[in-house]
């Protein structure tokens, strides 16, 4: 669930003028097996506004047109229960039905819609989740999707043979799973799990044929996926591309989708071209009909060219952000910290790097995000006047060259960037900015792998981050005490009070209890001013106009099920 | 002849060697442990890191971890990838093919736009066809091949519509990578086959050839050409190493399959067993074609002889 949005922080960095090169994609492998796992929650986001509509409007026509997708990553693997690249999310998330849908603000008052299972109930202390499940369901190799395939699902999850990455995370504190007839199953968990119900409408969870996992084994399924979904797997030249194609027999799609049966297009390809240039211009020639990561210059090229459409789809969890190191001096002072806090202006930032492809932040979750509270915006807006002051009375009085002073001793931050992975420009603005009010930033870069272990000792003040996450339970990735030395929580910062609201916020189930807890705890870390958020990654895709009805989960992954090719 | 290739085979086993030690020890001279970046992001307990590490057999001594890699290595077994849990050996195996057709198509087009440019250049030297040869080749040494790649992309497959951008597909997508890694390996052999030729052109012998009413077709190509070509093919077989790096640029450039962007995925990993094979490998296929190289240079001159 981390870094859910994988593929969005890869298409938020590849956006990045200039970044078209290796380097952006080194890092975004190592983000997305972050963010393992969670992603894809939301399929149905766009589709749930005709649902009702059109329920059994059954395709009469047999499915056609072939798509192409040019996507930066190649997947290492098709298990979902073992992938946390975004690369391996997309392909999954047509190949495999949930169990249930997570559609937030798609219907007032529902945020959950039926997939796999027809209804669910969650015990009060959401440690017992059952499932109802539909009795229609056959797996790509004919296997009837039983009680029974859940369970094998989760327990090859859970199995060491596995070396699930992401969706082990997803999964949480898994006990075991009780199969009460074919059609009704109730995972157990040994504390509370209040994420599952998010974490399970992604496709890193979702039913694998228990015949494929008994056939090719825990670690031979990664190449020969079986699900239950719209398309199914043809083949996968690695490091070339990987094809999917309709299933004739699916007649079980969500009731929110736009249509019911087959899916309408006969055949995706997911082509795997690793450089954003070669992606802008395999657009152009028609090669590939959809493409991900574009440089922003290329995006504003086709945002204006009659042939094309970019779409945008929105994402949750916590924008591109800067983390402040609260143990390393001087930034382990609160008062530091706020002063960075008011010195940052992030729509100047906007307006010289991402002008109309994204928003600034203000807040340490994305709108959208459950428990995401618009008031705390308003906490630190750009003041200099007001970051200087605090600077004064910390004792950081104006020195020689413009750089505060104290105890003879120049006020100056180690700003270690996760080179080429979007920062590099952001960070160059932000030290100009905070010059302004006497700071003097030393900027250098490491790349991602060796920089987290950086992170982790905390040489730095200044760190990147984003994160993507279906549930506000990335807080317990991001800020708890224990995370410091292992984890993602490079801001040093450990407060028990925010722990301790973190698992009360994970106590339960039901949204409106959950909510105000990681409303609190969001409240304290950001007086702590132990982030900087910085813009609002989105998904940003660029297609042909012959690709219609493209639909995006809620982390924006496209969902090729409604989707047509106009001739 | 057989004896000395079986000896130079069994010379190489000690660089092939050396060189997975070297590649062992500044692997792990990098900072970053591959289990944890397999488990970045996953909210992994330190005791699961520790647990993908013995997995691994990483939490093993260097030299029981690099002894236990040659020992399997002797058995034909290069291990397994830590990213995709495949047999390194089949990775290999699935890439190579589409890099050895480019590397040997990208020598043949090299190979012929060279020796032809050369040979031209260094009859009519100092003509315009030399002029023109001269020109090409410093622009091929001076543009470097990534450049060059996305230029060409520009040009015929997106204004011109020609061949595809997308490097795959049969004859006409490889036409564009090839070029792209083959214009300036081309350019060098054009500049040392020009030399050469020159050089033997003014050889005693070649006087004698002609005195003796011999055309000068004949001349050239049969009895000067072979001589000059000696440091042209010593030249190839160096090349073959600057071939397989540029591989890796344009194979990514063009979204191609190959051990080039295999061992850039496997590098940004961390996938230990993965970089091995591949630099073994190539390795070894650097071996095996300079030993070619000097077979070859018996068959251009008689002078020489091994045994």
């Amino acid at each position: 669930m981390k870094m859910r949005r994988v593929r969005r922080a890869l298409a938020a960095k590849a956006l990045l003028p200039g970044e078209r090169a290796g380097g952006v994609r080194l890092t975004r492998r190592g983000l997305l097996a972050g963010a393992a796992g969670f992603g894809s929650a939301a399929l149905l986001g766009p589709l749930v506004r005709t649902s009702g509509t059109t329920p059994a409007a059954r395709a009469a026509t047999a499915s056609q047109g072939r798509v192409v997708f040019g996507m930066w990553q190649s997947p290492e693997s098709l298990d979902p229960g073992t992938s946390g690249l975004i690369s391996s999310g997309y392909i999954n998330t047509n190949m495999f039905d949930p169990l249930i849908w997570h559609l937030p603000g798609l219907r007032q008052g529902q945020d959950y819609f039926p997939g796999l299972a027809l209804r669910w109930e969650v015990s009060p202390d959401a440690k017992r989740f059952t499932f109802y499940l539909r009795k229609d369901v056959k797996f790509h190799d004919g296997t009837p999707f039983t009680a029974q395939a859940v369970k094998d699902t989760l327990e090859h999850i859970v199995n060491p043979e596995t070396k699930s990455r992401s969706a082990i995370t997803a999964l949480g504190p898994y006990s075991h799973t009780e199969v009460k007839g074919d059609d009704v199953v109730t995972i157990v968990f040994k504390d509370s799990n209040g994420a599952f119900l998010n974490n399970v409408a992604t496709a890193g969870l979702s039913p694998i044929s228990p015949a494929a996992l008994k056939q090719y084994g825990y670690q031979g399924v990664s190449q020969h996926p079986v699900g239950t979904g719209p398309f199914k797997f043809q083949e996968w030249v690695p490091g070339s591309h990987v094809t999917i194609v309709a299933n004739p027999d699916y007649n079980w799609a969500p009731a929110v989708a736009h249509h019911q049966g087959p899916p309408h297009l006969a055949e995706i390809t997911y082509r795997i071209v690793p450089d954003a240039s070669t992606r802008f211009n395999a657009l152009r020639t028609g090669e590939v009909l959809i493409a991900e990561n574009l440089a922003s210059t290329d995006v504003t090229v086709l945002q204006r060219a009659p042939n094309f459409t970019v779409f945008t789809a929105s994402v949750t969890g916590m924008p591109y952000a800067i983390m402040v190191n609260a143990k390393r001096p001087p930034t382990d002072d609160l008062k530091v910290r706020q002063a960075l806090e008011f010195a940052t202006n992030q729509e100047a930032i906007i307006e010289a790097l991402y002008k109309g492809i994204y928003q600034p932040a203000h807040n340490i979750f994305l709108p959208g995000t459950l428990s995401y509270d618009p008031s705390l915006d308003k906490m630190y807006q750009y003041n200099p006047t007001r970051a200087k002051s605090l600077l004064d009375e910390a004792g950081w009085k104006a020195g020689s060259g413009g750089i505060r002073q104290k105890d003879g001793q120049p006020l100056r931050l180690q700003f270690i960037n996760i080179a080429n992975f979007g920062f590099d420009q952001i960070s160059q603005l932000l030290q100009a900015q905070w010059q302004d009010v006497g700071i003097q930033t030393d900027i250098s870069g490491q790349s991602f792998p060796t920089v987290a272990e950086t992170y982790n000792k905390g040489d730095h003040n200044l760190a990147d981050f984003f994160y993507y996450s279906v549930d506000p339970f990335l807080m317990r990735a991001l800020y708890a005490c224990d995370q410091v030395a292992h984890g993602f929580n490079w801001m040093h910062y450990c407060d028990p009070q925010v722990d301790t609201l973190v698992s009360k916020g994970n106590a339960t189930a039901d949204p409106t209890k959950r909510i105000p807890f990681f409303r609190q705890a969001a409240k304290l870390a950001m007086e702590a001013a132990v982030v900087i958020p910085i813009y609002q990654q989105r998904a940003v895709f660029e297609a042909s106009n012959r690709v219609q009805a493209l639909r995006f989960t809620v982390n924006g992954f496209p969902i090729f099920y409604d989707a047509t090719l106009r001739a | 002849m057989g004896q000395f290739i079986g000896r130079r085979l069994i010379g190489s086993l000690p660089i092939l060697f050396g060189i997975t030690a070297l590649v062992f020890l500044i692997l792990h001279l990098i900072p970053g442990d591959p289990a944890q970046i397999m488990l970045f992001g996953t909210n992994a307990t330190p005791e699961q890191v520790v647990h993908l590490r013995q997995a691994l057999g990483l939490d093993r001594p260097l030299l029981v971890q690099y002894g236990d890699f040659v020992w399997r290595l002797l058995h034909g077994d290069l291990g397994v990838s830590f990213l995709s849990q495949r047999r390194v050996a089949e990775e290999i195996a699935i890439q190579f093919p589409a890099t050895a057709t480019l590397a040997l198509v990208t020598m043949v087009i090299a190979a012929g736009i060279g020796l032809g440019a050369g040979v031209l250049g260094a009859v009519y030297r100092d003509g315009w066809v030399d002029m023109l040869g001269t020109g090409f080749s410093v622009l091929g040494v001076a543009v470097p091949n990534f450049w060059l790649s996305v230029l060409l992309i520009l040009v015929f497959a997106v204004h011109l519509g020609w061949l595809p951008a997308l490097g795959e597909g049969g004859v006409r997508g490889i036409i564009l990578p090839a070029a792209s890694l083959g214009w300036g390996f081309s350019a060098i052999i054009t500049r040392l086959c020009r030399a050469s030729l020159i050089e033997v052109l003014a050889q005693p012998y070649v006087s004698t050839a002609y005195a003796k009413g011999l055309r000068a077709r004949v001349v050239v190509l049969r009895h000067a050409l072979k001589n000059a070509l000696i440091p042209v093919v010593t030249l190839l077989g160096l090349q073959l190493g600057n071939l397989l790096s540029g591989a890796v640029v344009v194979e990514t450039i063009f979204g191609r399959q190959g051990i080039g962007s295999l061992a850039v995925r496997a590098i940004q990993a961390k996938d230990f067993p993965t970089i091995q094979g591949v630099v073994l490998v190539v390795a070894l296929v650097y071996v095996l074609v300079n030993l070619l190289v000097d077979v070859m240079y018996a068959a251009l001159d008689p002078r020489v002889h091994y045994g």
